[in-house]
């Protein structure tokens, strides 16, 4: 494995949604980081506030939603007279509109949304959503010197129109789509979900991101699309060096993805730790509960399933103490309901937020 | 009309309950001015498959393959294009005692006592439910429409169903929005069971939900078939739910059984490639588990038009000549192991 170097680092970040009912911590103090070339997965039930963490990355939290606090601090690589220089972004203060995160939301942060049909425009072919990406992107060098791009060219220039068409159609090569010469003149409705799906990572890979959200990529796909799409992502990540923040809540996807996981619950990070230590020694009761409650294909049937007891609790009416104390089978009376666990290290590359590794 | 017409039909075994025998439902494709007839969507090509009493038979495949139409033609939700659905009955009779009939002769007012026996619990645990009624006038109202109780009896019959499906009684005078998804899926499993049917079909019932709700709805459905001796198609296409849930499991593809055997078999032993294709592409939730992953590729048959031969043979990796020119036979090749392929004598292949 490289070196680690750091891509981007979410530091205690709140998103709420102030509604007519009250507010909704939508995300509530989230913090961790993501490094080059590294895939990490979020985990969790519906309403936890997975895509919303993701959403804050590229500064596009929907309205009434609003980041309160915290930063997502973007190393941006730049390069300049031959070296290379990290400037560090805190993306979500910077204007929605503005120039800038337009050029990173994207550009050098991609990403595939779970609904590949709504997400693409019926109206224009697959074509020319890529390029409409790549006319907005993709920047090449103005001239190259025998053949190799020379480090000091300093100007770029946008794509011509024949070099999009050309981008796109090997686009849809690379991620699978048979004859990509006729695809590329398909409209969305064209073509069926999985090639949809391909067509959103085209689209999102065209760029060259140096990170990619899949925000659950596979969730409306058969499984045997699943297994296609994977596929490509994995080989991809292999020959582009990108990050991948690969949110989804099927733990068998996220077992195969992802090198590292974080768990959430209510809008908190519980635990997070390498994958294999993970899914082997899970330490929130959380991750532990819900790891056992998926059923595995091949092992023995008919057994119950360990379900974890009762429902999330009310957004606008949040237990105290600890979130996930009603609920959990490790639930310290007097504890777990007044205070709040802290983050706590339990191993090497592990943290759980949980009072059972805290002294107090 | 079919006049107390006595089936000469004889089960080929005492406690099967449902049997289905050559089920087909093909959708026309219309075109033109005139909705002439071009073609057939063949949602359900000839399916034969027999559900014995208290168990649970899962019907799996990927969108489309017609596992959902399937489940719906045999309570008639869809008009079947032919077949025959042989149910053992119990309302036909004024003593209550059994008798084959097959569903398919019956029109919409014989179908009806029939649906006291056989209900179903549907998906989308928010489209299925009334947002106007409460919790007590749908759960009641298929009690309501087959004059089974009214009033305070009603009212109990309610209150002892949602009990039963872990709901509060107090809250019976509720609507539905004021549940959680979790909820509401228990809601409808309430209503399917007011009328202490023999046969449930679930189509899809825990996929819209989280899996913590998953894990407990599975379970609740597992103590009810316990507790009422019930029978369930049980129709998903997550196969780790469907093998948990499953005594049996039928892999379906492009509106034809490919395999059906016990789910333990199936799981072990496959014997169509479709079916080990399928079981290797699910991602298994354990990082050290690595497997060669059988990447099927392509997509899907189209139903309307099939390739000739086996449909599946495009995808297939053990696919020789024999395959693209014949339709492969529905062969029971083991006891109570069904398959349709060519080469199911010869290939070797591999379980999970």
């Amino acid at each position: 494995m490289t070196e680690k170097t750091l891509l981007v680092e979410i530091k205690d970040l709140k998103v709420e949604f102030d509604v007519r009912d009250g507010i909704v911590k939508a995300v509530d103090g989230a913090t961790f980081e993501i490094n080059r070339g590294q895939t990490l997965g979020v985990i969790g039930e519906s309403g936890c506030g997975k895509s919303m963490t993701a959403r804050a990355i590229m500064n596009m939290v929907p309205k009434p939603g609003k980041v309160v606090s915290g930063e997502v601090l973007y190393h941006r690589c730049i390069k300049s007279n031959g070296s290379e220089v990290t400037d560090i972004v805190n993306t979500v203060e910077l204007d929605p509109d503005g120039d800038l995160i337009r050029r990173i939301r994207g550009g050098e942060i991609g990403m595939i949304f779970q609904e590949p049909m709504s997400s693409l425009t019926p109206v224009y072919t697959s074509g020319s959503h890529i390029n409409e990406a790549l006319f907005l992107h993709r920047l090449v060098p103005v001239r190259t010197v025998g053949g190799q791009m020379a480090a000091e060219i300093q100007k770029y220039r946008h794509v011509t129109k024949e070099e999009a068409h050309e981008i796109a159609v090997d686009m849809l090569r690379r991620v699978g789509i048979p004859k990509p010469e006729q695809r590329v003149k398909s409209y969305p409705h064209q073509l069926s979900g999985g090639q949809r799906q391909r067509v959103m990572i085209a689209i999102a890979l065209s760029c060259q991101p140096v990170m990619l959200i899949a925000d659950e990529p596979t969730t409306a796909l058969d499984v045997s699309i699943e297994a296609q799409i994977l596929d490509i992502m994995r080989e991809l990540q292999e020959t582009v060096d990108m990050a991948i923040l690969f949110i989804t809540h099927n733990l068998g996807v996220v077992a195969e993805m992802a090198e590292e996981i974080c768990v959430m619950y209510m809008g908190k990070i519980v635990e997070r730790a390498p994958v294999v230590e993970l899914f082997y020694e899970p330490q929130h009761p959380y991750a532990r509960d819900l790891l056992k409650s998926i059923p595995h294909v091949g092992r023995k049937s008919r057994e119950r399933l360990a379900s974890i007891k009762g429902m999330v609790p009310d957004p606008f009416n949040l237990p105290s103490g600890c979130l996930f104390h009603p609920r959990c089978t490790e639930y310290m009376p007097g504890k777990c309901d007044r205070i709040e666990p802290g983050w706590t290290q339990v191993a090497e590359n592990h943290w759980a937020s949980c009072l059972l590794y805290e002294d107090v | 009309m079919a006049e107390e017409k006595q089936t000469d039909y004889t089960p080929p075994a005492e406690d099967i309950l449902l049997d289905v025998k050559g089920l087909r439902k093909w959708f026309p494709i219309t075109a033109g001015l005139l909705r002439r007839v071009v073609g057939h969507v063949k949602a359900v090509d000839d399916i034969s498959f027999f559900v014995r009493e208290g168990e649970t038979l899962g019907l799996v495949g990927e969108s489309g393959c017609g596992k959902t139409t399937a489940g719906r033609t045999i309570i008639r939700l869809y008009e079947p294009t032919g077949g025959a659905v042989y149910f053992k009955t119990r309302t036909q009779t004024s003593d209550g005692s059994i008798k084959w009939v097959n569903l398919l002769d019956f029109d919409k007012k014989q179908m009806f006592p029939i649906r006291q026996e056989i209900a179903m619990i549907f998906q989308d645990p928010v489209g299925s439910l009334n947002p106007r009624m409460t919790v007590f006038d749908i759960v009641a109202e298929p009690m309501a429409i087959h004059g089974k109780g009214s009033g305070a009896e009603a009212e109990e019959t309610v209150s002892r169903l949602l009990e039963r499906v872990g709901l509060r009684p107090e809250q019976m005078r509720r609507y539905p929005h004021e549940f959680s998804g979790g909820q509401r899926q228990r809601i409808g499993i309430a209503r399917a069971l007011s009328l202490n049917p023999r046969l449930i079909i679930c189509d899809e019932p825990v996929s819209a939900l989280d899996v913590s709700i998953q894990a407990q709805t599975l379970n609740l459905l597992q103590d009810l078939q316990a507790d009422f001796n019930l029978a369930y198609v049980f129709v998903a296409h997550d196969l780790s739910v469907v093998q948990h849930i499953s005594d049996r499991v039928a892999v379906m593809y492009v509106g034809k059984i490919a395999e059906m055997t016990y789910s333990d078999e199936l799981y072990n032993n496959p014997m169509h490639p479709y079916t080990e294709a399928l079981m290797s592409s699910v991602p298994k939730p354990d990082p050290k588990y690595h497997s060669e992953r059988i990447v099927m590729q392509g997509d899907v048959a189209d139903p309307s038009n099939p390739p000739p031969g086996c449909y599946f043979h495009p995808r297939c990796q053990y696919a020789k000549e024999v395959c693209s020119q014949e339709t492969p036979e529905w062969r029971e090749l083991r006891p109570d192991h069904f398959v349709a392929c060519h080469r199911a004598e010869e290939l070797q292949l591999r379980g999970v």
